[in-house]
């Protein structure tokens, strides 16, 4: 009898916490995007004016696709970078593998904020960047290329997410067997044609995993945008943000948030199908 | 004369876990190395694949040092101990892998690949994933995969040691059958004795990373050279001895003559005598032995005598002998004598 009733006690508690805090939030949230603000009281009566006033300004969905392209850059971009630093980690013997992973990861215990004026200082005009490629000539001057504007959001999202592409790939490499690549060295293959045939299909899955998390923050993050982005670095995110913080419509803010938040659920759904049809 | 390894060896650290062994594999022999685990069987097989490379000696093939060529480029193929196919290729993809990756072309590939199939009988599965596949049938794909290339030896890594034992029978004569029809050098590594002397044509028998002794199974089985290998296979009745200057064995049941050919080097012998070899009975140019029985143990198609000599209690002997439907006059604490002919005993050098 005690136990029944401990284990409903547990069953409750395991469903209640996260009711509590993850659907209730949300599921506020979707309802207050059909509510209307008038004479700055929020109103509630029913109705889809948030949504048709989003599809109906071209402002607003243009920041909307623009965000989303955006983001598939930096998750591209991501993996271009990220796969050969997790491959060659992955080939290092011994030690000096672990520590090499340990180091790509170690700036995710560092605060967020830190790491964005890290590359402000960076990429701005009086940046790193900018002396070093005036230094070896390739700019006769420095550069505002790299700093306020969408390439500078790219470029810090990139850099910032990086530990999140980086390790599920490596975790993924970890996970072939070592007899794979000898099989198929054995059966008369080079470097190449293994990575090709064998180790890119069967890191595929940690691949596919490590641009959904990099594509979802990105999506998500508006601090980046606000901070290095400057006037001409708007994203979608900063949109929602400003709707909160400075007009102060929050219905409108929160269905904008659930077009983000239905975006990124449905993007990660058929990722993770697609992941699965893979045959891995 | 083919594959030849001159005094290889591994070092590990420093610990040597292969000492310096020269060999001659001719071309077209059924070869097995065979130890108890540990004993550097496996590290052979991987030199010769090239999975890793050794401390010293190097490895010839048709006289051509094979030092600096890659696995890729070298005309063998494995078989693994976990057959290592790969997961994301059906059953025909993974056969195919070796004749893709050489560029064979795609209608050639194709019938190459269905001939294998067909050899391994494995004709009704092409399409499937190796996730989908028993045990026994991974084996047979993993070997279709390793013969496709037509390679000048196939290195086969403890193959049948995840099969059931009669799974394991129908692939020891499989796999022997095959070799012999494609005339192709198998180097097979186990640690299965039996498997190992009913296989091959010759074995190495390896402990302790060193060679013990390298010979046909019937060698192996009745003239073992040291004492590990006189007691590695079956059940065997092994003796002290010592040698004397008259040119016999002093052993405690008494003095035993040389067998014809012995060439002795040590003053510290041992004798070894298999126990189907002993027949009930005195004879004459026979090393007799007096006994009391003290079990008879019915095993179907022999008698095991377990045996005590009448000289010392604490001597031990097992005879075999065929059964048939008759009673026995051999009763359990009677007395018996046992003999066996000089020549089928094996006299071996005990360095210890």
């Amino acid at each position: 009898m005690n136990y029944q009733l401990t284990r409903f006690a547990i069953i409750i508690f395991v469903i209640a916490v996260p009711g509590v805090l993850v659907i209730f939030p949300i599921g506020n949230f979707f309802l207050m995007s059909f509510w209307q603000m008038e004479n700055n009281q929020i109103v509630k009566i029913f109705s889809f004016s948030n949504y048709l006033y989003f599809f109906s300004s071209p402002a607003y969905w243009g920041t909307f696709l623009s965000t989303l392209y955006l983001c598939l850059k930096v998750s591209v971009i991501g993996v271009l970078v990220g796969y050969p630093v997790a491959y060659f980690i992955w080939k290092r013997k011994g030690w000096l593998k672990y520590l090499l992973i340990l180091l790509f990861i170690l700036p995710l215990f560092m605060s967020y904020i830190v790491k964005i004026y890290t590359m402000r200082a960076i990429l701005d005009l009086s940046g790193i960047l900018n002396k070093l490629l005036v230094a070896i000539h390739i700019l006769q001057e420095p550069s505002r290329q790299f700093i306020y504007n969408q390439t500078a959001i790219l470029i810090t999202m990139v850099v910032i997410f990086l530990p999140f592409i980086i390790l599920p790939i490596f975790l993924s490499l970890e996970r072939i067997p070592k007899n794979l690549v000898n099989a198929s060295s054995d059966l008369g293959a080079g470097t190449l044609t293994t990575l090709r045939h064998i180790i890119l299909p069967l890191s595929l899955p940690g691949t596919i995993s490590g641009a959904l998390f990099t594509f979802v923050l990105a999506l998500g993050d508006f601090v980046t945008p606000q901070m290095v982005g400057g006037p001409n670095g708007f994203t979608f995110s900063r949109v929602i943000w400003s709707q909160f913080g400075l007009a102060y419509n929050w219905p409108l803010g929160a269905a904008l948030g659930v077009i983000l938040f239905t975006t990124a659920l449905f993007i990660i759904i058929s990722a993770g199908l697609a992941s699965q049809q893979s045959k891995v | 004369m083919a594959l030849c390894l001159d005094s290889v060896s591994k070092i590990y650290g420093d610990v040597e876990v292969l000492r310096p062994i020269s060999l001659k594999v001719p071309d077209g022999e059924f070869l097995t190395v065979l130890g108890p685990s540990g004993s550097g069987k496996t590290t052979i097989l991987k030199l010769i694949g090239g999975f890793i490379t050794p401390t010293h000696g190097r490895i010839l093939l048709d006289g051509k040092d094979l030092s600096n060529t890659h696995i890729s480029e070298r005309p063998f193929n494995t078989v693994f101990q976990d057959y290592a196919l790969f997961p994301h290729m059906t059953v025909e993809q993974n056969i195919g892998y070796g004749l893709m990756v050489k560029r064979c072309p795609k209608e050639k590939m194709k019938r190459i690949v269905n001939e294998a199939l067909d050899v391994v009988g494995l004709s009704e599965y092409p399409s499937r994933y190796p996730a989908e596949l028993s045990g026994g049938q991974k084996q047979r794909v993993a070997l279709a995969r390793a013969i496709v290339c037509e390679p000048q030896i196939v290195l086969l890594d403890e193959p049948l040691s995840a099969l059931d034992a009669e799974m394991r029978r129908q692939m020891q004569y499989f796999l022997k059958s095959l070799q012999r029809k494609m005339e192709t050098t198998f180097l097979f590594v186990t640690h299965d004795q039996q498997e190992a002397i009913s296989i091959s044509d010759r074995l190495v028998v390896m402990n302790d990373g060193g060679v013990e002794q390298v010979g046909t199974p019937k060698e192996i089985y009745y003239s073992p050279k040291t004492k590990f290998v006189a007691g590695f296979f079956g059940d065997n009745n092994l003796l002290d001895g010592r040698l004397t200057n008259s040119g016999s064995i002093d052993t405690p049941l008494g003095k035993m003559p040389l067998r014809q050919g012995s060439d002795l080097k040590t003053s510290k012998v041992m004798v070894a005598m298999r126990p189907e070899l002993f027949q009930i009975g005195k004879r004459e140019s026979a090393f007799n032995i007096d006994c009391q029985v003290q079990d008879i143990d019915f095993a179907g198609d022999m008698n095991f005598l377990r045996l005590t000599t009448k000289f010392n209690t604490n001597h031990k002997f097992l005879v075999k002998l065929p059964s048939n439907p008759q009673a026995s006059d051999i009763k359990i604490n009677g007395d018996v004598t046992i003999s066996i002919k000089i020549n089928d005993i094996a006299q071996l050098d005990n360095s210890e």
